[in-house]
């Protein structure tokens, strides 16, 4: 059997009301409600019930921002008695539980609209709680989680290896940024005691900006210098290494630069070769010279 | 008599202050700066430590080492596979220096780094050193090392040469390397510039007219905003190279 009632009622809302969708990692407001309008109800059985309204919001949730006037869109189903005294009674109560159906913003529209062929309009009290949400945050700085690394090759086909990177990850835009690099202390197995060269053990620092879509910075420049390489050759050394570790950062405005990666770069002077290696990244390996 | 003791008390305590106050003073005057090295290159050490206790850019080269008796063979202890290695493997012979100086807290950096030199210069090696300057930077260049055959030799600094390089924008490594080929192809000898990405990425529009490679080197440096300073050392052995050793002086903690 389909009831199809129109009549004034006393609208009283059980429960909270809760917002959908909410960012559980978004910290919400909780703010009141109380609206006086005449709302319009419709249903076709007692367990189907969807109110509309319009309403003017007197509430707290002004303070956040949010807008005086007030639309609802409730559906509900019916948690008490419903009497159905003659239209026009204002007597008649119903008792429903709402759920509100759009995530509310600081800032953004609440409306309670009526519709159904045989809506009645009557005055409506409603009051509850609700918790809205606070405006879109600002600009995020957010820190890649790793780069992709690429050998790019020699330079000018000589000993110096060049190696370019793409943050990671590559939904998030990072161009206009900068990345710089900070040095961990090495472990030079080329050099000994009474060296000419001093230990390699440091890395100077370059920084770059971060271009273009996919998140690009480069080149950095890995390599020996050729005397070094030829020094060491010849007091009978090679093969051996430097180990030196690379902590790359991302500049975030007023904290700084934030480390995303930290691992090593290795310098290999062979007998007849030389070998670079970035990260995780395939070494990169040449007869030199 | 109470008006006395009063007096008594007061003197007390002003004889007492200025006890107090005098024994800072004295402290100070006792203060005196110790450092040692035992090492291939001792004065550069004691430098470096110098440096990293004041902040003072104090450079640092290499003498010619040509006398035997100023080298050792280190061949054994560095060489990989010493049966298939034909060749020595030499370097500046282990010396000690030990430098003592009385100090205020803020010594004065030409004061201290003569003192070093003078001392250096009569402790009984065979090589001497001299100190020169450029504005704040400081720079200990070779006057005397002994030749071949034992005998001591005049030196001159490698970097007195004058270069000539035209003015254009480049990057410091570009700058430096420049130098470099000119100190090689008026004095014959090859040094190695190390550079890093900084040195690549740091750019500066300079040139020199006959100018001394040292100096160039320093405005070079010097632009990158960074208090850099370096060790020019050389291989006595084979290759005779030297290297560019740069670093950065940081302020004293």
């Amino acid at each position: 059997m389909v009831n199809r009632l129109h009549k004034t009622l006393k609208i009283g809302l059980l429960g909270a009301i809760a917002c959908l969708a909410l960012p559980s990692e978004t910290a919400a407001q909780e703010c009141s409600f109380n609206i006086s309008a005449y709302v319009e109800y419709w249903y076709s059985s007692d367990e189907d019930i969807q109110v509309y309204g319009n309403g003017v919001d007197e509430s707290t949730c002004q303070e956040y921002g949010h807008y005086p006037h007030i639309h609802v869109h409730a559906t509900g189903s019916q948690t008490g008695t419903i009497y159905t005294d003659a239209p026009g009674s204002s007597e008649a109560v119903a008792h429903f539980r709402v759920t509100v159906e759009e995530t509310l913003y600081y800032g953004s529209n609440f409306q309670i609209f009526c519709f159904g062929i045989y809506a009645w309009y009557g005055p409506v009290g409603v009051s509850s709680s609700t918790q809205v949400q606070p405006p879109p945050p600002p600009p995020q700085w957010p820190i890649p989680s790793g780069e992709d690394i690429t050998f790019l090759g020699w330079q000018g086909d000589g000993g110096i290896s060049m190696w370019y990177q793409f943050l990671q990850p590559s939904n998030v835009n990072f161009a206009g940024r900068t990345v710089k690099e900070f040095s961990g202390t090495g472990t030079d197995s080329c050099w000994f005691e009474g060296s000419a060269l001093q230990p390699f053990t440091a890395l100077t620092g370059g920084e770059w900006p971060v271009e273009g879509a996919e998140n690009g910075w480069g080149p950095d420049y890995l390599s020996w210098a050729q005397e070094d390489i030829d020094y060491y050759r010849a007091q009978g050394k090679a093969p051996c290494s430097t180990t030196i570790p690379q902590s790359m950062r991302i500049n975030v405005p007023g904290e700084g630069y934030v480390e995303y990666l930290n691992h090593d770069l290795i310098f290999t002077i062979g007998v007849t070769s030389i070998t670079y290696q970035r990260g995780n990244a395939e070494p990169a390996s040449k007869t030199w010279p | 008599m109470g008006s006395s003791r009063r007096m008594m008390q007061r003197y007390c305590v002003a004889v007492t202050c200025a006890f107090l106050a005098l024994v800072p003073l004295t402290a100070q005057r006792a203060q005196s700066l110790e450092l040692s090295a035992y090492d291939a290159r001792p004065l550069a050490d004691v430098i470096s430590q110098l440096e990293t206790r004041y902040g003072w850019i104090i450079t640092y080269e290499d003498p010619p080492y040509e006398f035997t008796g100023d080298l050792d063979d280190v061949t054994l202890s560095v060489v990989r596979d010493p049966k298939n290695f034909k060749g020595k493997v030499l370097v500046p012979r282990r010396r000690r220096f030990d430098f003592k100086y009385p100090v205020s807290d803020r010594p004065r950096a030409e004061d201290v780094l003569a003192a070093v030199i003078r001392d250096y210069n009569m402790s009984g090696n065979h090589d001497g050193f001299r100190l020169l300057r450029t504005g704040s930077v400081f720079h200990v260049v070779p006057s005397v090392s002994a030749n071949t055959v034992g005998l001591p030799t005049d030196r001159q600094s490698r970097l007195d040469v004058r270069v000539t390089i035209p003015v254009a924008e480049r990057s410091v490594l570009e700058t430096l390397e420049l130098v470099a080929a000119q100190v090689r192809e008026l004095t014959g000898v090859r040094i190695g510039m190390g550079g890093g990405n900084f040195l690549r990425q740091k750019k500066v529009r300079t040139g020199a007219a006959t100018e001394p490679a040292r100096d160039v080197l320093v405005r070079a440096l010097a632009s990158t905003g960074r208090d850099f300073s370096w060790r020019l050392q050389c291989d006595p052995g084979a290759t005779k190279l030297c290297f560019f050793n740069v670093h950065v002086v940081k302020p004293p903690e």
